[in-house]
């Protein structure tokens, strides 16, 4: 029963976090918009663009870091078997 | 009252994400029933519904009474983190960079598994059978769960997405009891990354609603931030592929032209 509790309680983080660096740094735009969109007021009425344009860059960033990492640790297993 | 313009993005979202945790399951429930039996497939399944159910009635409502822009910004911020996992990891798989997800090999491994556990116990009581499916729908319908009341609070629209819910569920048990195996015909990754766009592009909206940013369009806002998660996971999909994947489809779409 405890061992089904602790999946459950991995299952429920692991829905949101998988990658901890991407999850945060995430979170950190969202703060940077939070706190400082509201300075200006020429820049905040762009601000639903600004946090879009921000969460797809942080998305491109990690799937290109992801897939050269991940090419990277193929090549290494093809190498190790020859 | 809400209409049905602004239900449909709700019940939909909530349909699709919905569905791709119901295969999952389905396909766990299926290997159960038969290795272990169907009756303990069952049991599992139904007593993992009840508790789903009980969740989905307790924290939904209580959302309610919490104000609706820190509701917005809460569930806004889980959903972009949920979405953008799912975007990630489809991209990554649309891209070749990940193996694709295989729910008739995830099928002959449980299978194999419950297989080597042993006989099923007693005609009426087979724990290994029950605890299996029981896990299985708990830890897949905990996402629809989540997903139910995230697009359900932050719209205020928790029957729409219940209903979408409820559609996917009803159409996975149809297509289960009719097929009898896994829906691995069904393009689960195709489904996923549609998936984590429609999450990412709520997301993004709700988490600007919650924090008051301004967006152009207003509440047709949702539509492009859908369309602009789209042009990005596509784009972005293109940058990943590798040179040798490109020629395969190259090589595959002229042998079918020709």
């Amino acid at each position: 029963m405890m061992r089904l509790f602790i999946t459950v309680l991995r299952e429920i983080f692991g829905l949101f976090v998988d990658d901890g660096a991407y999850a945060f740094l995430i979170v950190l735009w969202i703060s940077a918009c939070a706190l400082l969109l509201p300075l200006s007021k020429a820049i905040s009425h762009w601000g639903g663009p600004i946090l879009f344009f921000g969460l797809v860059s942080l998305l491109l960033t990690n799937v290109m870091r992801s897939a050269k990492r991940l090419k990277h640790e193929r090549a290494q297993v093809h190498h190790n078997k020859h | 009252m809400i209409g049905f313009a602004s239900a449909a993005p709700t019940i939909l979202a909530s349909f699709m994400a919905s569905l791709v945790e119901f295969i999952e399951a389905l396909t766990i429930v299926l290997a159960v029933g038969t290795v272990r039996g169907w009756k303990p497939a069952l049991q599992g399944t139904l007593l993992a519904a009840v508790l789903l159910a009980l969740l989905v009635a307790l924290f939904g409502p209580s959302l309610t009474a919490i104000p609706l822009a820190l509701v917005q910004l809460v569930v806004g911020v889980l959903l972009l983190l949920f979405g953008l996992r799912w975007l990630r990891k489809a991209i990554l798989r649309a891209g070749g960079a990940l193996a694709l997800h295989d729910e008739m090999a995830e099928y002959r491994k449980t299978s194999q598994a419950l297989g080597s556990e042993g006989e099923a116990g007693s005609a009426s009581f087979d724990f290994v059978g029950i605890a299996a499916a029981f896990k299985a729908v708990v830890l897949e319908g905990l996402e629809v769960v989540f997903i139910v009341i995230a697009t359900g609070a932050a719209a205020q629209a928790l029957g729409p997405a219940i209903l979408g819910a409820a559609a996917a569920a009803a159409l996975v048990i149809i297509l289960g009891l009719v097929l009898h195996r896994p829906l691995a015909r069904v393009p689960e990754n195709a489904l996923k990354l549609v998936v984590g766009i429609l999450l990412s592009g709520f997301g993004a909206f709700w988490t600007g609603e919650g924090l008051g940013l301004a967006w152009p369009g207003a509440e047709w806002a949702l539509l492009w931030l859908v369309g602009g998660f789209f042009v990005a996971a596509m784009i972005i999909t293109q940058l990943i592929r590798e040179p040798a994947m490109v020629k395969a489809e190259s090589r595959i779409s002229e042998t079918g032209k020709s």
